[in-house]
């Protein structure tokens, strides 16, 4: 049995198989040469970039829990002006695989800089990072609580909106979790102008990260990710796919070939692995794999006639 | 950088909480350095991460890690037999500097270890071989919780270090700090500026160090340990905060673990 066509298409950027990364867990692509074979990736996406570098949070910053991971890392990053004289030129060097930016930002005018920085970079796409819950960057809910654009439909229509206005770039919009209906949120970014969406973010969490005596002496807040919060990502790409007719890339806890299969069913077109890339370098590249072997892709279930149980 | 899976050759039992095992990875053995670390996929669902181990030992074809057994983690890699297989990467990150001691002055170099921060060191010590001082050999200070916990003194002795240590509960060696044994000896008659300090261990005692290095003015490396989700430079986990104006937060797992002493940033 030869191995199955798995080339899918997104929003225009051409992918040779589904599986793509998540922004954050794959560094800037150069750091995984050495484990695994980049060509056989469908896209890879970079760790998301702002204007200026950031330092980002001071420790801790991880926390780990037997099926996942908080991190409140804060977007450390190289800013924008290293990505695109360091970082894309050595990756295109050793891949062709499409390359995906991820940005984010303080204020609109953050995310118009590094969209207009990256036209002409080579970059097959931008990925618009409006759902980190590590830093406060979205706007302010009474004195301390601070929610990401993605939390708000108005803020998210009115973002991606001027941000398309500034890139001819295929745009994928990252989500929260954290919402009341996501497919509230969906719906005003594709009517902004989305290509596509990505969910979801980390969900908000917290541990206590002390040891000892002094276990709670040190709580940590942070997004949740790992193979705990899949069974939620699921239910929100299967409500997502059904709400938009843009296509969604899903992520969440994804570890194995099943998982991946899984949000394809539910209507995804293409799926990234996030936190597995830690556990295993490898594991992606078993994933693809895994679609190649068998049936090649599942049938996508967009009809909503079905009745799910509930 | 490797990602195989390695199989167990050895096992061995220091004390009930000190466990060392062996692993044949020829890809790993012929090219780390002493300060470079492994990270280590240890078998069962509940332990979610690889965990981080330094390398303390090669021979040609193998390599070999020690740990105590502090959680759920340790206590599964410690019930590891000969025979069984883990899945590792490495070697990982940047090791210590090779900076003996000035053949002509004969001043030569010192090693503080704190607990299982002797790993690291002992791959170190074994590197760089004592030769004969013209002032004396050189020293590795020894710091443990008690005497069960002192590991590889014979081997150091052997080897012609001279090995001074100092234990929590007084069980052996000075009762304190491993710390404030290097200070008092420092001024003791037999105490000597050091062409180089190297040291691993507790956070609190890398500190220490540090400050003792720069009030003696002498070259110091120190291995930081962080927390981290993947070892190689991705996930940003294990930031450490440096006196880098331009890269505040560095990656234990690359542009560490070891750091020169001045560069960090202890609040």
């Amino acid at each position: 049995m030869g191995l199955k066509q798995t080339a899918v298409n997104l929003a225009g950027i051409k992918m040779k198989n589904p599986v793509m990364t998540a922004s954050g867990t794959f560094g800037y692509g150069l750091e995984y040469a050495d484990l695994i074979d980049l060509d056989k990736l469908g896209a890879i996406v970079t760790k998301t970039i702002t204007p200026e570098p950031r330092c980002g949070n001071q420790q801790p910053r991880i926390f780990e829990l037997p099926y996942g991971l908080i991190n409140t890392i804060g977007l450390q990053n190289v800013g924008l002006e290293r990505l695109l004289s360091e970082k894309l030129p050595a990756l295109r060097k050793i891949t062709r695989t499409p390359v995906i930016a991820s940005i984010g930002g303080y204020t609109t005018a953050d995310y118009v800089k590094s969209v207009k920085g990256l036209a002409g970079s080579g970059v097959a796409g931008i990925e618009l990072n409006i759902s980190c819950p590590n830093v406060k960057t979205g706007y302010k809910l009474k004195k301390t609580n601070y929610l990401t654009i993605s939390q708000n439909p108005g803020k998210t229509y009115r973002l991606v909106r001027e941000v398309k206005k500034n890139t001819r770039l295929p745009l994928i919009v990252k989500l929260s979790p954290n919402v009341t209906d996501i497919t509230e949120i969906a719906a005003s970014a594709e009517k902004a102008g989305a290509d596509a969406l990505c969910l979801i973010n980390t969900f908000p969490a917290m541990a206590y990260a002390g040891s000892g005596k002094d276990k709670y002496s040190v709580p940590i807040f942070g997004g949740l990710s790992g193979p705990c919060i899949k069974p939620l990502a699921l239910r929100m790409v299967h409500q997502v796919c059904r709400t938009v007719k843009i296509p969604v890339v899903a992520m969440g806890g994804i570890m194995n070939g099943e998982d991946a299969r899984d949000f394809l069913q539910a209507g995804a077109v293409a799926v990234a692995v996030g936190t597995g890339n830690f556990v295993d370098p490898g594991i992606i590249i078993d994933i693809i794999n895994a679609l190649q072997d068998t049936d090649g892709l599942p049938p996508r279930h967009k009809d909503t006639k079905k009745k799910g149980i509930s | 950088m490797t990602r195989l899976n390695c199989n167990i050759i050895s096992r061995k039992e220091f004390s009930s909480r000190y466990i060392s095992l062996s692993f044949f990875a020829p890809a790993i053995s012929r090219s780390v350095m002493p300060g470079q670390f492994v990270m280590v996929k240890i078998p069962g669902e509940r332990f979610f991460l690889r965990r981080p181990f330094s390398v303390c030992r090669t021979a040609r074809d193998s390599f070999d890690i020690v740990f105590k057994v502090v959680g759920a983690g340790t206590e599964k890699l410690g019930q590891m037999k000969k025979g069984d297989i883990l899945n590792i990467i490495g070697p990982l990150g940047n090791g210590y500097p090779f900076m003996t001691h000035d053949p002509k002055q004969g001043i030569p170099f010192v090693l503080i270890a704190g607990g299982t921060g002797i790993a690291s060191l002992y791959f170190l010590a074994r590197c760089l071989k004592p030769g004969r001082g013209k002032v004396s050999s050189p020293v590795v200070f020894l710091g443990a919780r008690n005497r069960k916990e002192l590991i590889f003194r014979p081997e150091l002795i052997k080897m012609g270090y001279e090995v001074l240590t100092a234990t929590d509960d007084g069980s052996a060696g000075r009762k304190g700090f491993v710390t404030d044994l290097f200070s008092s000896w420092l001024h003791s008659p037999k105490g000597f500026r050091p062409s180089v300090i190297y040291s691993c261990g507790p956070r609190l005692m890398l500190k220490k160090t540090a400050k003792i290095a720069e009030e003696e003015n002498v070259p110091c490396f120190i291995s930081m340990e962080e927390k981290m989700a993947c070892g190689i430079g991705v996930c940003m986990g294990c930031a450490v905060k440096t006196s880098d104006k331009k890269e505040e937060y560095k990656r234990a797992c690359k542009e560490g673990p070891v750091f020169r002493a001045e560069e960090i940033e202890w609040d």
